[in-house]
């Protein structure tokens, strides 16, 4: 049984362009997401899924560097490139995150990877009933059930956010849904859904920056300190107009 | 911000400041310089280049994304400038004595372009042009060639009606000279670039801004230029 994560990154954003390599507290943002990805026990490999096109040879060097798996595929199909990162790391649980999201607790991931590597779930992920800040996102699936997505999903949307079908079609998917205390417990927090900790604009970045710069951590910052440090200092509104553009 | 081979790259840091703000730094550090201004677009993708351009005290104008020669001649217009250096983003080695050397050899001469360009003799990226306000203000106002607007250089190097003069190493330092000639690559174009950048920046102790000199001597000395010696250069200007 092998898990596997799969980051899916790339360099050309609209709003952001180049933004898993903008510094947080000295380091790139993906350099957070593949520490985050491997500090999370369930883990067995890490792969970074980027495309072919040469304007991201940089991802796939910091990734190299990192020591994590590099796999290039199609811009569009992310669907797709995600499902051949995963079949070539031949692995039996996909977690799924994407590089913009330098906040994902290691907890979180390793929750929705177990539920599917060891009990009877195709699809776990903290989305489908949301209890989370946007950006803390997990997402884990059987290899199996997402091969059939993957001959079977043919809308675009499907292609472009990879797991929409599964939500779509929850009658033919074992599905569950992962809340802040189901991984926390009596450690949870609500820190509302509304909550931005997710890389998509300038106000995004800076208020990143200023949470790694000050919040003291050790190899990965907690999200409890991360919301209390947020909250404190009223920081929550810096970045709170910016338009998400999907929900997946 | 909207490259092809390294979208973002001036946002990149170089011992963990941006590409952005050390060229910002550069331009400020040359003493005849009254005002630096940072051209971007008006695009949301450079809304974090406005940002880093003003935590490093620099003023900023929003203009036209391709119509470079546009943005340089309305920025120089709010900004009152008589003389106009430019400098471009991805170039982190610009030379400060030779941004020095043509600002003041336009102030002494009634040239309308003083540049390191017309006879190359610099590392590419280490460069330093500057245009007269007014020259650049009328060939905005005129030209419809694409070439021109977006590179803007090629004009004064080729249009023999132009007042021009050339800069080379044995004008800006004369008794040292430069350690490298315009074989060797410092400007930030593609990945490999990026990685040479890096270990200079990290290995060389300098305060404020690194000298172009010391980071030639550094990728010679090092074998680096191996590196990224063989990316090929889309444009020269």
């Amino acid at each position: 049984m092998t898990v596997v994560a799969v980051i899916q990154a790339r360099m050309g954003s609209s709003r952001l362009p180049g933004k898993v390599h903008l510094p947080l507290d000295g380091r790139p943002v993906l350099e957070h997401d593949i520490r985050r990805a491997r500090a999370a026990e369930v883990v067995d490999d890490v792969v970074v899924a980027t495309t072919f096109h040469r304007r991201d040879d940089l991802i796939a060097r910091t990734a190299e560097s990192l020591g994590s798996r590099v796999y290039r595929g199609s811009e569009d199909d992310v669907l797709g490139r995600m499902w051949s990162a995963a079949d070539e790391a031949e692995a039996t649980t996909v977690v799924r995150l994407t590089g913009d999201n330098p906040f994902v607790p290691p907890q979180l991931i390793s929750e929705v990877a177990d539920l599917v590597e060891n009990s009877s779930y195709d699809y776990a992920s903290n989305k489908v009933s949301r209890t989370w800040p946007i950006g803390a996102d997990a997402e884990a699936f059987t290899f199996e059930s997402f091969s059939r997505v993957e001959e079977a999903a043919r809308e675009p949307h499907h292609r472009e956010h990879v797991t929409p079908y599964y939500q779509e079609r929850d009658e033919e998917f074992e599905v569950t849904n992962v809340t802040v205390t189901d991984v926390y417990g009596d450690r949870s927090f609500d820190a509302g859904t509304e909550l931005r900790l997710t890389l998509d604009e300038t106000d995004d970045y800076l208020l990143f920056r200023r949470v790694y710069d000050e919040v003291e951590y050790d190899d990965i910052i907690d999200i409890h300190d991360v919301v209390e440090y947020i909250d404190r200092h009223d920081l929550g509104s810096v970045n709170e107009t910016v338009e998400q553009r999907t929900k997946w | 911000m909207g490259s092809t081979r390294l979208p973002g790259k001036v946002s990149l840091p170089l011992d963990g400041t941006p590409v952005l703000t050390h060229v910002c730094r550069r331009a400020q550090s040359v003493p005849a310089v009254d005002k630096t201004v940072v051209a971007t677009s008006f695009h949301s993708r450079d809304d974090l280049v406005a940002t880093l351009a003003e935590r490093a005290g620099c003023s900023v104008f929003r203009g036209s994304d391709d119509d470079v020669l546009g943005r340089l001649s309305g920025a120089a217009r709010a900004a009152g400038a008589d003389v106009v250096l430019r400098v471009t983003a991805d170039n982190p080695f610009v030379g400060i004595p030779l941004m020095s050397a043509v600002v003041e050899t336009m102030g002494d001469s009634d040239a309308e372009y003083v540049s390191t360009k017309l006879d190359r003799s610099f590392p590419l990226g280490v460069d330093a042009e500057a245009f007269a306000a007014n020259s650049l203000h009328q060939l905005a106002s005129q030209t419809t060639d694409p070439r021109v607007r977006e590179h803007v250089t090629p004009h004064f190097l080729e249009d023999p009606g132009r007042s021009v003069r050339s800069l080379t190493a044995r004008d800006v330092f004369p008794d040292s000279g430069f350690p490298a000639g315009p074989e060797l690559r410092m400007t930030l174009d593609v990945p490999l670039d990026y990685e040479v950048y890096r270990e200079v920046y990290d290995s060389i102790d300098y305060d404020d801004v690194l000298p172009a000199g010391d980071a030639a001597r550094y990728i010679l000395q090092h074998g680096l230029d191996s590196v990224n010696g063989n990316v090929s250069q889309e444009t020269s200007y």
